[in-house]
């Protein structure tokens, strides 16, 4: 265990040293800025666009609040307005339960996205109605209210020429996609760190004196553990980056509206509290575990960065194919692909967390897959250490496949 | 006997096939002795120290130190040098050395006073704190020594030591490891360059083609392998001279020549032969290099 230490302290003070590190972790809360923040800026002095809100329903709405215009529709003209939505881009259709005391679910059927602002205001104006009505038809206090009826839910529908179909509501959506693009670029980090780690020993023709030095499976612990701890620093730099320099953002945007900075807080406090971040942080460590077992048999397998083993190109692809699916979360919320990409091990670890923020997975999947990546990552550890002590040795080339199955099999 | 390997055989699968790196090597090294692992490029060595070092796992075959296996022997007993060597290009010297003595098993503090006392020694402390980038292959080889050396290690390793070494580096480190040869300590270096350990070496062990041809204190081996040849010069041209019946020589300048004698004739013999006819002015028996034992083992093997 010593030597797991010994390796794993060099490793952190080498990478906290290199700008390389600095700059990778320090981009990536830049790049949320541009996406995020940016457009948020932008969209303060620009005019926003009122959402003309076709209602079937009995629940008594406003005319007109904050963003939007609500225009009473009879139930029976529901089907015939879906098809006038697509003619318009400022009209959605919200059909309300027949009996809002018994039901909480509303549906909002939409042509376009709506931004996850406009959704949560939304979810505000009905939770004020619901709460309204149903006091006033259970005559209770309010706070008896809210511990007795949930509040509303929207479920949100897509239409288009061939149907409406169910995505994300707005926010859950964009954090899953945030958390996404995060498990992606940790994946990805992480693996290349170990990677050139390994490869600069081997090219370096260090291994050998190291392989006396210390036990093999101690070296690659080391590194391991040093990438995961890495990675695990990168995340808090970027959660704090994200939670200060976002809230600072949107505080300066809807500065003037404070009853909508509240509601947008509120929604974002609520969205935190849904994240199942239990899942997330399990799946982000099997991830990272398992992308750094098989980059560093990777780099074991190369000679050097720019004569990768096939290993290391096979091993992108998952990960482009991962970054490739996320939009169409974004317009789909679920589908075939995505359920699929949520059990594959090599993409589970990005898949089912984002599944499980943006929408409602049973609790069995998660397990399942989980399962899975366990099994793979027990495998993947075996067929590291093999690849790592074999072809570390290997000077001067890099390992077709049919050389790394022969060092499997002994 | 220190170092004892039995019949250790090694082969790696290779996109080609099996290849058989080490067959059935069997020898004995005693200590206090510079040991010379021999033989021409691909010939196993490197498997073979790879696997006295314990970096290469064993398949068939047992290697002892002092009686024990090898794997009981505290890593910090023993020192390497292995032929691919290098290091960290960005790292000091100093920064290295201590982390891989670390890595190694040593303390901070006894890391600190080994790289002290050998950086000394191997005059590596004036560069000591530049990265290694910066320095030249002579002077990042010693670094490289320093590591080895660290310790003062019972069993020290060298494979292919003075490759890649200009000649004033190669003899400073040849006077390093003659200074080095005591008794309890065993020294064992490999080379393909069979001239350079002539001198240096005082056991030797001889592989060709995965099989050890022969291994043996090197006087004894050259005495074994002496086919009665002697180098003469004398006053008169050899070639003016009456050589005695059962010496065939052959001339080496006009004053100068080689004779090879029967098992009937003695060297005193053609000495006293000689002398009758000129002055003799060097006379001695010529041994074997272990070059020319080399080919002999390789030929009577029939490899």
């Amino acid at each position: 265990m010593r030597a797991v230490w010994i390796v794993f302290w060099r490793e952190v003070t080498v990478r906290l040293k290199n700008w390389r590190f600095w700059l990778g972790t320090l981009s990536f809360p830049l790049l949320i800025f541009l996406v995020v923040a940016l457009p948020a800026l932008v969209a303060r002095f620009s005019h926003e666009k009122r959402l003309q809100v076709l209602v079937a329903g009995n629940l008594p709405l406003p005319q007109e609040e904050g963003p939007f215009r609500f225009v009473p529709v009879p139930q029976t003209a529901v089907d015939s307005l879906k098809n006038l939505l697509q003619t318009a881009d400022d009209l959605v259709l919200l059909v309300l339960p027949p009996n809002p005391v018994e039901s909480e679910i509303c549906t909002l059927y939409t042509a376009f996205s709506l931004s996850s602002e406009k959704m949560q205001d939304l979810k505000a104006i009905l939770t004020e109605v619901f709460r309204a009505y149903r006091q006033e038809a259970l005559r209770v206090t309010s706070d008896d209210i809210l511990k007795v009826l949930t509040p509303p839910r929207l479920q949100v529908y897509k239409v288009s020429a061939e149907g409406a179909t169910r995505y994300s509501a707005g926010l859950a959506t964009a954090v899953g996609i945030f958390i996404g693009i995060a498990l992606f670029i940790l994946l990805v980090g992480a693996g290349y760190q170990i990677l050139a780690s390994v490869l600069e020993e081997k090219s370096n023709r260090l291994v050998e004196y190291m392989l006396l030095a210390a036990d093999p499976g101690h070296i690659l612990q080391g590194k391991i553990l040093s990438g995961l701890v890495l990675s695990v620093f990168q995340v808090v730099v970027w959660g704090l980056a994200v939670l200060l320099g976002g809230g600072a953002t949107f505080s300066s945007t809807l500065a003037n509206d404070t009853q909508q900075s509240q509601r947008l807080m509120e929604a974002m406090q609520d969205q935190a509290y849904a994240v199942p971040w239990g899942w997330v942080v399990i799946f982000l460590i099997a991830g990272l575990l398992l992308y750094t077992f098989l980059y560093a048999a990777a780099g074991a397998a190369s000679d050097s960065v720019t004569e990768l083993s096939p290993l290391s190109q096979a091993l992108q692809w998952p990960l482009i194919l991962s970054v490739m699916v996320l939009p169409t979360l974004a317009a789909s919320g679920e589908g075939p692909v995505i359920t699929v990409l949520s059990y594959f091990p090599l993409t589970s670890p990005i898949y089912m967390p984002v599944r499980l923020i943006a929408s409602e997975v049973p609790g069995w999947e998660a397990v399942v897959s989980l399962g899975i990546l366990v099994l793979t990552l027990v495998g993947a550890y075996r067929f590291a250490t093999k690849i790592y002590q074999h072809a570390l040795l290997l000077y001067g080339q890099k390992l077709p496949w049919k050389a790394i199955w022969q060092i499997l099999r002994g | 006997m220190v170092l004892e390997v039995q019949q250790l055989s090694r082969s790696f699968r290779t996109t080609q096939g099996v290849v058989k790196a080490l067959e059935g090597a069997t020898f004995t090294v005693p200590d206090g002795v510079i040991a010379g692992l021999l033989g021409p490029n691909g010939s196993g060595k490197t498997t073979l120290m790879r696997l006295v070092m314990r970096i290469l796992p064993m398949e068939k075959g047992e290697i002892l130190f002092d009686g024990r296996p090898i794997a009981d022997l505290d890593r910090r007993a023993i020192g390497y040098m292995p032929e691919e060597r290098g290091l960290y290009p960005k790292a000091t010297i100093y920064e290295q050395l201590r982390y891989l003595l670390r890595l190694k098993g040593f303390s901070a503090e006894v890391a600190q006073r080994e790289i002290q006392t050998w950086g000394e020694r191997l005059g590596i402390l004036s560069y000591i704190h530049r990265p290694a980038k910066t320095l030249s292959k002579g002077m990042q080889q010693k670094a490289q020594l320093t590591l080895a050396l660290a310790g003062n290690p019972r069993f020290l390793l060298l494979d292919e030591p003075f490759s890649g070494l200009d000649p004033i580096n190669a003899q400073e480190v040849e006077q390093l490891l003659r200074s080095l040869r005591e008794p309890g300590r065993l020294i064992l270096l490999s080379t393909h360059r069979l001239e350079q350990v002539d001198e240096l070496c005082d056991y030797i062990v001889l592989i060709h083609r995965g099989r050890i041809l022969l291994a043996g204190h090197t006087a004894k081996l050259k005495r074994q392998y002496w086919d009665q040849r002697y180098f003469i010069e004398t006053e008169a041209p050899v070639a003016s001279l009456r050589w005695p019946e059962g010496a065939s020589w052959q001339a080496l300048s006009a004053h100068s020549a080689e004779a090879v004698l029967s098992p009937a004739l003695s060297g005193q013999a053609l000495l006293q032969g000689i002398l009758t006819q000129t002055a003799v002015r060097v006379f001695y028996e010529k041994l074997p290099t272990v070059k020319e034992i080399f080919l002999r083992a390789v030929q009577s093997h029939n490899l």
